[in-house]
């Protein structure tokens, strides 16, 4: 680098460490504050249940093994459904017994 | 990293809103400036500094603390600024005529400046002008590290961990930068003459 080059970088350096030094509005925090509550409904502050993340992972394998358990119950079952056989009431479409006043 | 800076950081992953103010109140500034000599917009400028602030509340929990806080921060803002360059350059929204507002405290104030005779006022803010116009005409890569080494006073090791670039290219960019930012000055001290 020539010495001219160097003075011309330095007097840019100069100039621009002059420049004054931009402050954000005084209502910035708040503007931010109230962009974060509106965009998350309110959720964004204070921990959710679950972290930050929905845990799909855990998720699927929780209903995975949902269906497995109704599945086995279901094959295990004499009726083939996870209704017993005493739970079948026959209907009797209102021809039955009117009940004494 | 300090003690009370872990301490922030702890608050701030379990989202407590008292430490994000204090967050705020603490970076506020220096992210607004940076965000403003980057797009020499004031509106454009509050925006993407809101954007970084919601992206550091958002993504804290990926801050490893292999760095200083702010280093992380700073990296947030300028890659926030780059995008949005990208975006206005996409939109031909090259507006950066702000001058009449450089004194105008309300939608975000210049620091105070000293009092000053009105002729050397409006020098000072021409010489802003021209400076902020100059810097506007430099490409994003330049622009980034001319504004982080001589506006911010950042120094080149810590540009390196900002901006991921080996010490040799941010002092050749730099560099480069300096001189293309005299020879804009001169062009226009020329014109003028």
């Amino acid at each position: 680098m020539s010495e001219d080059e160097e003075d011309n970088a330095e007097e840019v350096r100069k100039a621009l460490s002059g420049l004054q030094k931009a402050r954000a509005p005084e209502t910035f925090a708040q503007d931010v504050t109230s962009t974060i509550h509106k965009r998350s409904a309110g959720r964004f502050f204070a921990r959710r249940t679950f972290g930050d993340r929905v845990p799909f992972g855990a998720l699927a394998i929780a209903a995975v093994l949902g269906i497995c358990v109704i599945g086995y119950l279901m094959w295990a079952s004499q009726t083939g459904s996870l209704k017993s056989s005493h739970d079948r009431v026959p209907h009797d479409h209102g021809s039955g017994m009117l009940l004494a006043p | 990293m300090t003690e009370l800076e872990r301490s922030l950081l702890r608050r701030l992953r379990d989202r407590d809103e008292r430490a994000f103010r204090e967050l705020l109140e603490g970076h506020r500034d220096r992210v607004y400036n940076i965000t403003f000599r980057m797009l020499g917009n004031r509106a454009e400028a509050e925006d993407v500094a809101q954007e970084v602030f919601i992206t550091v509340f958002k993504t804290i929990e990926t801050f490893r603390e292999e760095s200083k806080f702010s280093t992380w921060l700073y990296r947030v803002t300028v890659n926030h600024c780059k995008n949005r360059i990208k975006y206005l350059a996409r939109r031909h929204d090259r507006d950066r005529d702000e001058l009449d507002e450089t004194s105008n405290g309300h939608n975000g104030a210049i620091g105070s400046p000293a009092p000053a005779a009105p002729d050397r006022a409006l020098e000072g803010a021409q010489m802003e002008k021209l400076l902020q116009d100059a810097i506007g005409s430099l490409d994003e890569e330049h622009r980034v590290v001319v504004v982080l080494r001589d506006v911010e006073d950042l120094s080149i090791e810590e540009i390196c961990k900002i901006t991921d670039l080996p010490d040799g290219t941010v002092k050749s960019r730099l560099h480069r930068a300096r001189l293309a930012l005299r020879k804009k000055l001169q062009r226009h001290v020329g014109e003028d003459a």
